[in-house]
């Protein structure tokens, strides 16, 4: 039997003559490897479509000269034994099962190249071993080179993500460490702030009581003193009073995070609203106008409950001192639940504020929007840090046709943690 | 060498929102006998008011404005803004002394970086303060 009956009987019949030897010669050199015949009972190749010697550098004479030193002369020594161990696989293929090795040629002038083999059974003795299997070898050199490259790069690739990664840990640790020193630096100005705070407005509350006391002093003497004493002495008592609401004011500052509650309890709109609508029409002289709630959306609200009390006296106080002359007051006060919180509007028919250029002076420490009626620029500042404090706000925005519109923005439960 | 003698002012504008502070300014400058009128203006936009308003009516002019910094409605940097914007005044003679007791250095830099701004002053403003801030009137208005 020869290779080339045997195949062109197996793959060709439909289309080909079977004796087409031209054909299958022509195929063969097309094809791009070497397609080999192995004989396992004579332990050598039968049929080869060309010549193994091209690929390594030898000539074909060269070649046939090795006899059965071809393989100790042309495979990798470290690959020999494994050869070996596949081709006694093979004899254990199932037919039409397909197996493939990869393995090192050496090249006449001892270069290495690397080839893979894919084998199947080809014809089987009466036994049922296999006598002969049919294999193609293709040279992947490039591509394993190309491989070699890649996991070179790879390998470099990672160790240098291991080097960046450690230097980052590293950064990072005295990152950290850098924070803690420095947050514990901002607690002791912190603490040294508050301290000095608290020494200058004590030390200075005794100079400026006793400056409030000599004036009344003074003042009794008032009979028989010049007009322009008497005066310079009411001046006097006017600075004094306003040194000692200023002195107030900034101990209330000073005090803030003491002053803010840290207990939330659930409280019904409705019913605080009232309250505090009452309280501040009673302190006002039962200021006329109208005042309208509408809790629906949201009635209830979980928070401080001085704290939100303070918010809404003093917001509602300013609605109502800020009121229009020439229009009946009418004041606004509503709830709606928004993303991650609840919101309260308080909307009047005042005199308004020129936005966003008043916004400024509406939250800042002893500034004022209004020349009259004279305010003590300190409530609202209050209000906006006191809200801060757990994580709310208040906004300002100008209401429609006429005065404004503070927005109270209390967080969710949860998320009003004390920034103290 | 010799000072001129301080000639009177026609009019000068105190802008300021603190009631003693405007009557203490008000007294020293009576007693200097320096000032025909004194006007006073609580705020940045009252003082505005004022100007406009002579401007129309082609009234007097102050001769000196005395401005405080920390004032509602219009304070006196925004103050400055608008002064600015006005329609100078044809043989203006009107310098802007910024008054205040800010410890500031960004307040002081900021009013004396103002090129309306003829000086920075600590208040309350005293006799000898006043002296000075005529005489620097003086000078600048003989230069002009």
């Amino acid at each position: 039997m020869t290779m080339a009956s045997v195949a062109v009987a197996k793959e060709t019949e439909p289309a080909v003559d079977t004796g087409s030897l031209e054909f299958l010669t022509r195929m063969s050199e097309l094809v791009p490897g070497i397609i080999n015949v192995f004989n396992h009972h004579t332990m050598s190749n039968e049929y080869t479509n060309r010549s193994l010697g091209p690929m390594l550098g030898y000539k074909s004479e060269e070649i046939i000269a090795m006899g059965d030193t071809v393989i100790s002369k042309v495979i990798h020594p470290d690959d020999i034994d494994k050869l070996v161990d596949y081709f006694a696989s093979i004899g254990r293929l199932k037919d039409g099962e397909v197996s493939t090795f990869v393995y090192r040629d050496l090249t006449k002038s001892g270069a290495t190249i690397w080839v893979r083999s894919i084998d199947t059974v080809f014809e089987r003795a009466a036994d049922g071993s296999v006598l002969r299997h049919l294999g193609i070898v293709f040279d992947i050199t490039d591509k394993k080179l190309a491989e070699e490259r890649l996991n070179k790069l790879n390998r470099e690739l990672e160790i240098r993500i291991a080097e960046r990664t450690q230097d980052l840990i590293l950064l990072n640790s005295e990152l950290e460490s850098r924070v803690r020193a420095r947050t514990a630096e901002l607690e002791l100005i912190n603490a040294e702030l508050a301290q000095l705070t608290h020494i200058a407005t004590h030390d200075l509350r005794v100079p400026v009581n006793n400056m409030c006391t000599l004036t009344d002093m003074l003042a009794e003497a008032g009979p028989v003193l010049p007009p322009e004493h008497v005066e310079t002495l009411d001046w006097m008592r006017q600075v004094c009073e306003q040194a000692r609401f200023k002195l107030d004011a900034l101990v209330s500052v000073s005090q803030l995070p003491e002053q803010v509650s840290q207990t939330k309890v659930t409280l019904v709109l409705a019913v605080l609203a009232q309250e505090v609508v009452e309280n501040v029409r009673a302190r006002r002289g039962g200021q006329k106008g109208l005042i309208e709630c509408d809790f629906e959306a949201a009635p209830e609200v979980t928070i401080a409950e001085d704290l939100l009390k303070m918010a809404l006296e003093t917001v509602i106080d300013n609605a109502m001192a800020y009121a229009h002359p020439s229009r009946r007051m009418h004041i606004r006060i509503s709830s709606s639940k928004a993303s991650g919180g609840t919101v309260i509007e308080i909307a009047d028919n005042g005199t308004g504020l020129s936005l966003p250029q008043d916004e400024e002076k509406v939250f800042g420490l002893f500034r004022r929007a209004h020349a009259l009626p004279t305010g003590s620029g300190v409530g609202l500042y209050l209000v906006r840090r006191h809200l801060n404090y757990v994580r709310g706000q208040i906004t300002v925005r100008a209401g429609h046709p006429h005065g404004c519109i503070f927005s109270i923005e209390i967080p969710d439960p949860a998320t009003q943690e004390a920034r103290v | 060498m010799t000072h001129q003698p301080i000639k009177c002012l026609k009019k000068v504008l105190l802008v300021d929102d603190d009631t003693v502070t405007n009557l203490m300014h008000r007294r020293v400058m009576e007693r200097s006998g320096l000032v025909e009128q004194i006007e006073v203006a609580t705020d940045g936009l009252l003082a505005i008011d004022h100007l406009e308003a002579m401007r129309a009516q082609n009234g007097i002019q102050p001769e000196l404005i005395l401005l405080d910094i920390n004032m509602p409605r219009m304070n006196g940097f925004e103050f400055l803004q608008a002064y600015a914007k006005l329609d100078p005044l044809p043989l203006a003679q009107q310098i802007i002394i910024m008054l205040s007791t800010s410890l500031l250095r960004a307040d002081r830099s900021r009013a004396e970086a103002d090129p309306n701004v003829h000086r920075f002053a600590n208040k309350p403003m005293r006799l000898e303060d006043m002296l000075n801030f005529f005489e620097d009137y003086q000078k600048y208005a003989a230069r002009t």
